[in-house]
């Protein structure tokens, strides 16, 4: 028996080699960039309540934590994300601090996969977060931290895809439910058909989701949409708007306006984003404004941030 | 412009999906044969052919940008892909089957049935929303012979025409699922490769109608 090699469970990663070299110089190289943005750096614990995850009110954590019983039977979970921590941590430890807080950090996070094949069940990150400042000056900095944090990793291959919450809520506000959960599910898939089906015969707010979803491209495709947009939308464009007139043209050149991402909406509450980089198949990063987080911690405060898949950059040829 | 690969499965879905294709302008280089890397006629796009159930797989992580594939497929392995275009070929239903002579729900003597399919996923699925406990045996092919040889009380499996199952003495009892031929996208491709997606959408799309 003692001759066999140790099993490991499915997804567990040994990192070595040229995997191992390459993770450790982007996360040098991402933690420096934040360290001069003024980001001061945590070390939240490896493992939290299972509140904590469940309370920061991303959709489908409770499927997708790893947990184990303490010692008096209360659930633990493995870091699902930093944000939650650094929100708990921020509403207790900082109460005295000077607002606004820079917070940031890098590591590994837990999350259950589906069963099948041993997809990893770890993940290295870093990211950050400004917390206590709603200004569309404090979204800027963070798109800005985002492309600097991707650039450090030696790419220029990349591009932010950047939505925002109002310009689709008040057409799904007009829908009833279960339409509503339908029309998401459609508008996630890009599914054109279904909505024009379903929607057909819409008038007013609804029927904006009819060409809204399919908005995508740099400033000018904002512009166009305008015209088509309900006035209660209107706010949410304005604001990508400005944001891009504050942004330089080499950050303008990786920033694409998509205004058909609908994962977000019950987590985010104003601009939100998705970072993609040639050669991977699915987001290395994601972030945006989520003003609500703070207050389920107990103290309610603005908050934007971000968080970047090291991992999925390690892939990427280089 | 960047290249995009298109995954296409082998099987029932595999001539209309060329067709379509064809109908658009974008014309598979030769005959599939044995490679499995097809050039076309555009050439910013090239064809990939596997089995079915791995379309899916390969759309999910990137290794195809596109692929076509059945819902019925799409629904059981659970992959997160974009669904922009219902194709209007390879219609079927996902059914539950059971023999003609045997009795539907209940077996007699409050037996668990025992269910074969190549759907376990789906088939689970239905029956757990409905309450109702089986035991799913997954096989992957001739299902319909399973109650015959008492593998399984009753199997759910895809019926075209129906032929099949009454060869075997079997009877549509509920549907699980409507199917169809999808086009499906990766989700990070749709915006790496915009330009290309949209190009080749509209070019579907306008043959389709």
């Amino acid at each position: 028996m003692l001759n066999l090699p140790a099993a490991t469970p499915p997804g567990a990663l040994d990192l070595t080699g040229d995997a191992a070299k390459r993770r450790r110089a982007l996360q040098r190289a991402a933690v420096s960039v934040l360290e001069r943005a003024g980001y001061e750096e945590l070390l939240p614990p490896t493992f939290e309540y299972e509140d904590t995850f469940l309370r920061a009110g991303g959709s489908g954590v409770a499927e997708r934590l790893l947990r184990f019983p303490d010692r008096d039977g209360r659930v633990l979970a493995l870091r699902y994300d930093f944000t939650s921590s650094v929100a708990r941590i921020a509403a207790t430890t900082f109460t005295g601090a000077s607002l606004p807080l820079r917070l940031s950090y890098s590591g590994r996070v837990y999350r259950q996969e589906p069963e099948r094949g041993g997809r990893p069940r770890e993940t290295l990150q870093v990211g950050a977060e400004l917390l206590g400042d709603g200004s569309l000056e404090a979204d800027v900095e963070v798109v800005r931290l985002t492309i600097e944090l991707i650039r450090s990793a030696g790419l220029e291959d990349f591009q932010v895809n950047l939505g925002h919450v109002g310009v689709l809520a008040p057409g799904l506000a007009a829908l009833e439910e279960p339409v509503r959960a339908q029309v998401r599910r459609w508008i996630d898939r890009k599914d054109r058909g279904g909505l024009t089906r379903a929607l057909a015969d819409r008038t007013g707010d609804a029927a904006s989701l009819l060409h809204l979803p399919f908005v995508i491209g740099r400033r000018d495709a904002l512009e166009a949409a305008l015209g088509t947009t309900p006035v209660t939308a209107v706010e949410g464009l304005r604001h990508l708007l400005a944001l891009d007139d504050a942004l330089g043209p080499g950050e303008q050149s990786h920033v694409v306006y998509d205004l058909g991402e609908v994962r977000g909406l019950d987590y985010y509450t104003g601009v939100h984003f998705e970072v993609f980089v040639s050669g991977t198949g699915r987001a290395a990063g994601a972030g945006g404004r989520y003003d609500e987080l703070m207050g389920r911690f107990g103290r309610p405060m603005p908050a934007v941030g971000v968080s970047i898949d090291l991992d999925a950059i390690a892939e990427v040829p280089w | 412009m960047s290249r995009l690969r298109v995954a296409l499965a082998k099987g029932r879905l595999f001539e209309p999906s060329v067709a379509r294709f064809r109908a658009a302008g974008i014309d598979p280089a030769g005959d599939a044969g044995r490679r499995l890397l097809i050039p076309s006629s555009d050439p910013g796009i090239e064809f990939l052919v596997v089995k079915p159930a791995d379309v899916p797989v390969y759309v999910e992580s990137g290794a195809a940008d596109l692929g076509i594939t059945g819902t019925d497929v799409l629904r059981e392995t659970g992959a997160d892909v974009l669904e922009p275009l219902e194709l209007g070929f390879g219609y079927c239903r996902l059914v539950v089957a059971s023999p003609a002579q045997g009795r539907y729900p209940q077996l007699e003597g409050g037996i668990t049935p025992r269910v074969a399919t190549k759907y376990p996923r789906l088939a689970q699925a239905h029956f757990a929303a409905a309450g109702r406990p089986v035991d799913i045996i997954q096989v992957n092919g001739s299902v319909e012979v399973a109650p015959l040889l008492r593998l399984s009380h009753w199997i759910v499996d895809l019926v075209d025409t129906g032929n099949t199952l009454r060869a075997n003495g079997l009877v549509e009892r509920e549907t699980i699922l409507e199917c169809g031929a999808v086009l499906v996208a990766n989700r990070a491709s749709q915006k790496l490769k915009l330009e290309a997606y949209l190009g080749v959408m509209e070019r579907l799309e306008a043959v389709g109608r």
